[in-house]
């Protein structure tokens, strides 16, 4: 018997219609947990450096991990993963809620959907229970609306869906994947893969249930953390204001991304805080399966000039920050209305407020007029124009066709300098951190093999001195504070070892949230919450060395793909300095940046070039 | 001197979320606070004027002193 997966795969071939299980071995899970590492199992030989993202050749994988289902808090996540159409690599994104756990209790680790239907679509898994279903009369519908069709026509209420909408039948480049309306699994261009199969979505039950090893001791960590958690102030903060508790602080130390990264300051930043939130649009505050946390936020607006569905949940920070300051927007309602203009076309929030942004300064600087435009003013600020946007890409309607590509393929067609502040690594847009004033977090975007991102590793403001935070992180070999501006091998030091761990968080299928030094769950309750379930004997060392394993994993994958060091290179616009703010004329220097990823490419034993040594792959049984 | 609280790191009653106090001599941040009975600092950052200081850093009484969670990230 398994304790904490269940061993099966299931297998969807679309093109041939063929439904099978497959065994997913003992040696397999533990070597790499879930997540990403099952992504790269399964990726890895189905797919080379000519593979079409859009073709029948590229598999669509859903994947848990044996954290996700565990009654406890931060077991939600679901890893997808395939091959990214925006960086032609590895590709995953994540997203918590409640369809990994519910998988789970339908008696399956993950999904592996190949081939390409000839008609649309839906995947419906009732535990062993498998069918393909019409979904022609779907096609064309926003998420809200088929989410309610396919639990009515299922007679099941309690289905749950991961799901695209129009953009990701559109192709958009970032469409992503929706979980129950309000958890995304946004970037990398998941969305976008799932409609050029056809698939609109999957809907899951499970009754079968998960066996664990020590369900008592499991019983006994839940409660001492729902009971201690909100003992920590940032575990406090993300229940109190949502991911948005530190958009105020982020302002006042310069590094909140506004008008595309031009400033590190916003005037209107308490307009859009997570403090303003819950006194205005705020009804409720949720959290995802077993979470005690109840990071998510729920709004709704009902006036004259706006109605949102609280249906769609709520803006979190980097929907805050992107459809926000960055766009010289600081009206909440035109941010909620644009969050749940994203979560029922199912656009990425970060990707499609770089890309609106992005215009904006093309049009700011007379690169693109309203005959590009078709008559829209584009100033930052215009809030009309931002959510007639939305629409348009999602639609890829005129000019929101260009902007649907992204800001790297939009700046080819404007031209002139527009290259210098199109925000991106990979083709991926940079998320809503500015690396000016935290180094680490530019090492994330530019190392990161998925391009930009922003959970790699945890942030360095917050190891910046002595404390608790650090205190918490000792366990895994990090005991020195890191300066977030400094650069050279302390700083590549942090990085790897918080990326690691952050790796393993992945792969397990758990919330960063949760576990420390983001969460309040001190690293060693935490593994021994892990071992209660699965029976195994996992250390800190062991998870340090997983996490080594899924980074370098992903890395080889890409190099094969084509996708090498050539691919980090940050926008000149972070080598460029701050407008105003507290970091104002501060800028990143690129030769100390590049020196601190050739120390940090020597500490994960790589190549001058990037790529894992035989040494290396053979340590990690790569 | 002014000073404003976010409430993530008010547990008890008598905090608020804006204190002005009379400062007799300038004194560490860190120290200030700790005096009003502000628990959990190490989880916080703070800012003098809207400047981002370290809690060692000495205040005087016309300032205007912030508490906000650290920066955290994810």
């Amino acid at each position: 018997m398994t304790y904490g997966y269940s061993g099966k795969i299931l297998k969807v071939n679309l093109s041939t219609g063929e439904i099978k299980s497959e065994n997913l071995p003992g040696e397999i899970m533990r070597k790499y947990m879930g997540g990403k590492g099952l992504v790269y199992y399964y990726l890895k030989d189905s797919i080379n450096k000519d593979t079409d993202p859009y073709s029948e050749d590229n598999p669509l994988l859903f994947m848990t991990g044996v954290a996700s289902g565990i009654p406890a808090a931060g077991t939600s996540r679901m890893i997808i993963g395939t091959k990214s159409p925006i960086t032609g690599g590895f590709g995953i994104s994540e997203s918590g809620g409640f369809i990994a756990p519910e998988l789970k209790k339908a008696g399956w680790d993950g999904i592996v959907v190949e081939g390409v239907s000839s008609k649309p679509i839906y995947l419906l898994i009732r535990d062993d229970k498998v069918e393909i279903k019409d979904a022609s009369h779907l096609w064309g519908k926003g998420n809200g609306e088929v989410n309610d069709i396919i639990k009515e026509e299922n007679d099941d209420k309690t289905l749950k869906l991961s799901q695209i909408g129009q953009a990701g039948e559109n192709k958009v480049q970032y469409a992503c994947v929706i979980n129950d309306l309000k958890h995304a699994c946004g970037r990398n261009g998941m969305g976008a893969v799932m409609g050029s199969k056809n698939l609109k979505a999957v809907a899951v039950k499970g009754t079968l249930g998960i066996n664990f090893k020590d369900k008592d001791k499991i019983t006994e960590i839940s409660k001492w953390y729902a009971k201690h958690q909100k003992d920590q102030p940032l575990s406090k903060g993300l229940y109190m204001y949502g991911t948005a508790a530190g958009l105020l602080g982020i302002d006042k130390s310069g590094i909140l991304p506004t008008r595309n990264f031009k400033q590190g300051s916003f005037e209107k930043a308490e307009d859009i805080s997570g403090e303003k939130l819950a006194e205005t649009v705020l009804i409720k505050r949720e959290g995802c399966f077993a979470c005690p946390v109840r990071c998510k936020r729920v709004v709704e607006i009902d006036n004259e000039k706006m109605k949102v569905d609280p249906k769609f949940g709520g803006p979190e920070y980097e929907t805050i920050a992107s459809m926000g300051s960055l766009c010289g927007i600081g009206d909440l309602e035109i941010i909620s209305k644009a969050h749940e203009m994203c979560n029922d076309y199912g656009l990425d929030s970060i990707s499609t407020g770089v890309s609106i942004s992005f215009a904006m300064e093309c049009y700011e600087k007379g690169l693109i007029s309203k005959n590009d435009t078709e008559g829209i003013e584009l100033n930052f600020g215009n809030e009309d124009a931002l959510l007639n946007l939305i629409k348009k890409i999602a639609y890829k309607d005129g000019f929101g066709s260009i902007l649907s590509q992204g800001v790297k393929k939009a700046s080819e067609i404007f031209g002139k300098d527009s290259n210098d502040f199109a925000m991106h690594v990979k083709g991926q847009e940079i998320p809503m951190h500015d690396p000016r004033g935290k180094i680490g977090v530019g090492m994330g975007y530019s190392l990161s093999p998925t391009g930009a991102d922003h959970v790699q590793a945890q942030h360095d403001t917050s190891l910046a001195d002595e404390g608790p935070i650090l205190d918490s992180v000792k366990v895994l070999g990090l005991t020195q504070p890191t300066d977030p501006m400094g650069y050279g091998k302390e700083k590549a030091y942090y990085y790897s070892t918080m990326e690691k761990w952050w790796s393993f968080l992945n792969m397990i299928g758990m919330c960063d949230f949760v576990p420390a030094p983001r969460g309040s769950m001190p690293i060693d309750k935490f593994i021994e919450l892990i071992n209660s379930a699965t029976g195994w004997d996992v250390t800190p060392e062991e998870c340090m060395e997983i996490g080594e394993r899924g980074i370098t994993a992903a890395r080889k994958l890409n190099y094969e793909l084509g996708v090498d060091e050539k691919t980090e290179e940050l926008p000149k616009r972070f080598y460029q300095p701050l407008e105003n703010g507290h970091l104002k004329g501060v800028s990143m220097d690129r030769d100390k940046f590049l020196d601190t990823k050739q120390e940090y490419y020597k500490m994960m034993g790589w190549d001058k070039e990037g790529y894992p040594t035989q040494e290396t792959l053979e340590k990690l049984a790569l | 001197m002014k000073i404003e609280i976010s409430e993530i790191f008010i547990d008890d009653n008598k905090l608020k979320k804006n204190i002005e106090i009379e400062l007799k001599e300038p004194k560490k941040v860190v120290d200030i606070l700790e005096e009003l009975g502000v628990k959990n600092l190490g989880y916080a950052d703070f800012y003098l004027n809207d400047k981002k200081v370290k809690k060692d850093t000495i205040a005087k009484n016309d300032d205007l002193l912030t508490v906000l969670p650290i920066i955290g990230g994810g």
